[in-house]
């Protein structure tokens, strides 16, 4: 398919995705209002509507709002009508392979835990038990359920052997177990198109010792007026232009902590409306409702997690009202139809086999892993003065939506795609034995590379071109000062600022 | 020879190295006669033919290397895939499932207009066309792929056979090829045949209608554009009452088995 033709796809796959969402309508009843106005001549009225929705700052929303679509990955038609639908997801038939594996595993383990503890998948709350939990959500973190007998699904170390354990049939060392003539450095052994350190070089090039950066260059004992002072200005002035590829672009070097959920906001598109609010109302009536085993597991995983840490542990709460809504939330499975990973399925009990009563489980196909909760935690994106709020909490759902969405699946998905586990763990590898960072004397080993595979590190959904999502965020200054890249941060941030580069 | 020695101009380095190693080979021969080629007249016709024979055997390793014997399987090189075109027809557009080839080339054999018989002459369609962006990794090695009419340099009219050369440089694969490969027809136009009686009739009816005058094409076009745009905004509806709500039960039960593994 030539450039042209791929084009006008896209343009068509756009409009479509756009036309009929709530800025469509707006924007047509702004246009439809504007006919009154004196300037708006009846001879030139396309023109003059196209100049008043620019001026009006409703095209700058329209930019945005294309710019966020292109950010998420679309299936583009396949380019032949052969193809079949697995394989314009994912074109190699050994990845689809593991992929199914892998999926089967988590499903096996997730019936076997359910099984072993007698609890069922999902269950409907008595009155009480709703009443209780309505009665207590905005504290849920009081609440003293009995985890013991609950454990991760997974973790980041299991994804990391299957993505060691991957070999291309046709690969002439694919079959070896032990390393020969034609084995590739390191744990991946996956021939896979990644990035040199040159062109990662040139790819990320805002993270070069060189340049300024939050996180490393705004320390204590930095004046700020070197560097944090003009770059906390420059925030000012993005978030005053509303242009989401702006703060993209800018929040390659960090974003200031005070505006950070702001610029993410505005990276994500991600705006309150009304209907917002009854979706999370939804969501919530679905929480209260069902009493699904996903919320153990959410649960446990914030009790591990976000609860034992010094930053975290004060928006316990919050993160059970984001986490539990947005395993409810059925619009997530959207994105299952770009992406090789299946949600999982069960039936209604008494209709098995019948698809009519075929249901997703959990709603938005997700199962949590370990560390799942540091999605929504990371990169102390809710951190506010006032917290837990009921609108923080649903502006925090729809950001949550948008960008673990992608994350989500980047995490524990199989695929060759250079945004993904493989080829970021590929890369990694690769660049760990030429290091041109800062602390050379830091050791690189497997259990490094399971932290940088790890779905919150690794794996936040980018743009097709780059093969490593890279970040200025920095967990802390113990986790930089284990970095052996300059630019393998911690705790990347989901749907990176680094985008295709023009 | 020839094709030899074609082939092996797109192996430069390899060319100029066998080369010089055959020319040393030819011109010295045993090590230990180092003015043996001062001598080659008074060489004896032994010599020569052992000489000769150690050539002929370096140029087969070279033909097997680079994969110039197509009927022995290589792991790297280049192969050929014959595909014959239906009775000499004009081809629209040839896909096929890649399975780890580098680049593609498009031979056609077309019948010459005017001459009868024969299976015609051979012609380059296309020439490397990559299907993978890096002939030794994953990207693009199992993809679906099509090669229009436009795509090619001769038009593939009267075409009695197709073929397709597939190259390989990377030796990191156990085989490569293409598979499914399919050859669409160019779509012919549809012979305008007889109506139906009851189309006939249609047609009868709708001239006996007495014509006022020619048609406005503005007040047609005012006429429609209402139309259209209340047919837009019934699509419009019809897909909002079909938008999912969201929810994630059915028909308000959730209580479900264990998950299926299928």
């Amino acid at each position: 398919m030539d450039e042209g033709a791929e084009l006008s796809l896209t343009i068509v796959q756009l409009v479509q995705r756009l036309k009929g969402s709530h800025l469509h309508a707006q924007m047509e009843r702004e246009a439809r209002e504007c006919l009154h106005q004196p300037e708006i001549r009846l001879d030139s009225i396309k023109d003059d509507v196209r100049s008043f929705l620019r001026t009006s700052g409703w095209e700058k929303k329209l930019q945005n709002a294309v710019y966020r679509e292109l950010q998420v990955e679309r299936l583009a038609s396949s380019l032949t009508a052969a193809a079949p639908p697995e394989h314009v997801k994912e074109p190699l038939a050994y990845m689809r392979k593991a992929q199914a594996g892998w999926e089967r595993r988590i499903l096996k383990s997730l019936n076997g835990m359910s099984t072993e503890l007698g609890v069922p998948l999902a269950r409907m709350r008595t009155a009480a038990e709703q009443r209780e939990l309505s009665s207590k959500w905005n504290e849920m973190g009081t609440d003293e359920a009995d985890l013991t007998g609950f454990r991760p699904i997974y973790a980041a170390k299991d994804f990391l052997e299957v993505v060691v354990a991957l070999r291309s049939p046709n690969h002439k060392c694919g079959g070896d177990e032990e390393p020969g003539t034609r084995s590739h450095w390191g744990l991946i052994q996956v021939p896979l198109d990644v990035q040199d350190i040159q062109q990662l070089r040139g790819a990320y090039a805002e993270l070069n010792l060189a340049a300024g950066q939050l996180g490393i260059d705004d320390d204590g004992h930095i004046h700020p007026d070197f560097f944090e002072r003009d770059y906390v200005e420059t925030a000012k002035k993005v978030l005053g232009g509303q242009d989401s590829a702006a703060a993209q672009q800018y929040s390659r070097r960090g974003c200031p902590t005070g505006l950070r959920a702001d610029l993410w906001a505005l990276i994500l598109n991600s705006v309150d409306r009304p209907q917002d609010a009854m979706h999370f109302e939804q969501l919530k009536a679905g929480v209260v409702q069902h009493d699904l085993l996903v919320d153990h597991l959410i649960r446990k995983d914030v009790k591990l997690t976000a609860s034992n840490d010094d930053y975290y542990f004060v928006f316990e709460d919050f993160l059970y009202q984001v986490l539990l809504c947005f395993s409810r939330d059925a619009s997530v499975l959207e994105h299952f139809k770009y992406n090789s990973a299946t949600p999982p399925k069960s039936y209604i009990r008494g209709k098995e086999g019948d698809e009519a009563y075929a249901v997703v489980y959990p709603p938005n196909g997700v199962i949590p892993f370990h560390g799942f909760s540091m999605y929504a935690a990371h990169p102390r994106l809710f951190q506010w003065p006032r917290c837990a709020s009921c609108t923080r909490s649903r502006q925090s759902c729809t950001a949550c939506s948008g960008r673990c969405t992608p994350a989500t699946f980047s995490a524990y998905t199989l695929c060759p795609r250079r945004a993904r586990v493989s080829c970021r763990c590929v890369c990694f590898w690769s660049g760990s034995c030429r290091r041109t960072c800062r602390d050379s004397s830091t050791t690189c080993d497997g259990s490094e590379l399971s932290r940088y595979a790890s779905p919150l590190s690794g794996c936040f959904e980018l743009s097709q071109d780059i093969s490593a999502p890279t970040s200025c965020f920095s967990f802390g200054t113990e986790s930089w000062a284990t970095t052996p890249w300059s630019w393998w941060r911690s705790w990347l941030p989901p749907s990176s600022p680094f985008g295709p580069r023009t | 020879m020839f094709r030899l020695c074609l082939m092996l101009q797109w192996q430069a380095i390899t060319y100029f190295f066998f080369f010089g190693n055959i020319c040393f080979t030819m011109l010295h021969g045993n090590f230990e006669s180092k003015t043996s080629w001062r001598d080659e007249t008074t060489q004896t016709s032994q010599e020569k033919l052992h000489k000769l024979i150690n050539c002929c055997r370096f140029l087969d390793l070279i033909a097997r290397a680079t994969g110039a014997a197509s009927a022995i399987p290589t792991a790297s090189g280049w192969s050929v895939v014959v595909e014959h075109a239906q009775d000499g027809g004009d081809i629209e557009t040839i896909t096929f499932k890649n399975f780890y080839t580098a680049l593609v080339s498009v031979r056609l054999r077309r019948r010459s207009p005017g001459r009868e018989g024969g299976g015609g002459e051979w012609c380059t369609a296309l020439r490397d066309r990559p299907l993978m962006t890096n002939p030794h990794a994953e990207s693009g090695a199992q993809d679906y792929c099509s090669i229009d009419r436009k795509q090619m340099r001769v038009e593939p009219d009267d075409v009695s056979s197709v073929r397709l050369v597939l190259k390989q440089p990377s030796c990191a694969w156990l085989t490569f090829g293409v598979e499914d490969v399919l050859l669409f027809p160019r779509a012919q136009p549809e012979p305008v045949g007889e109506l139906s009686d009851w189309l006939s009739a249609l047609n009868l009816v709708e001239q006996r209608l007495p014509t006022q005058g020619s048609l406005d094409a503005a007040s047609v076009s005012c006429r429609l554009q209402p139309m259209w745009a209340l047919s837009e905004v019934t699509t419009r509806s019809s897909r909002s009452h079909t938008a999912p709500v969201g929810r994630f039960d059915v028909d308000g039960s959730y209580d479900i088995n264990l998950l299926s593994l299928t």
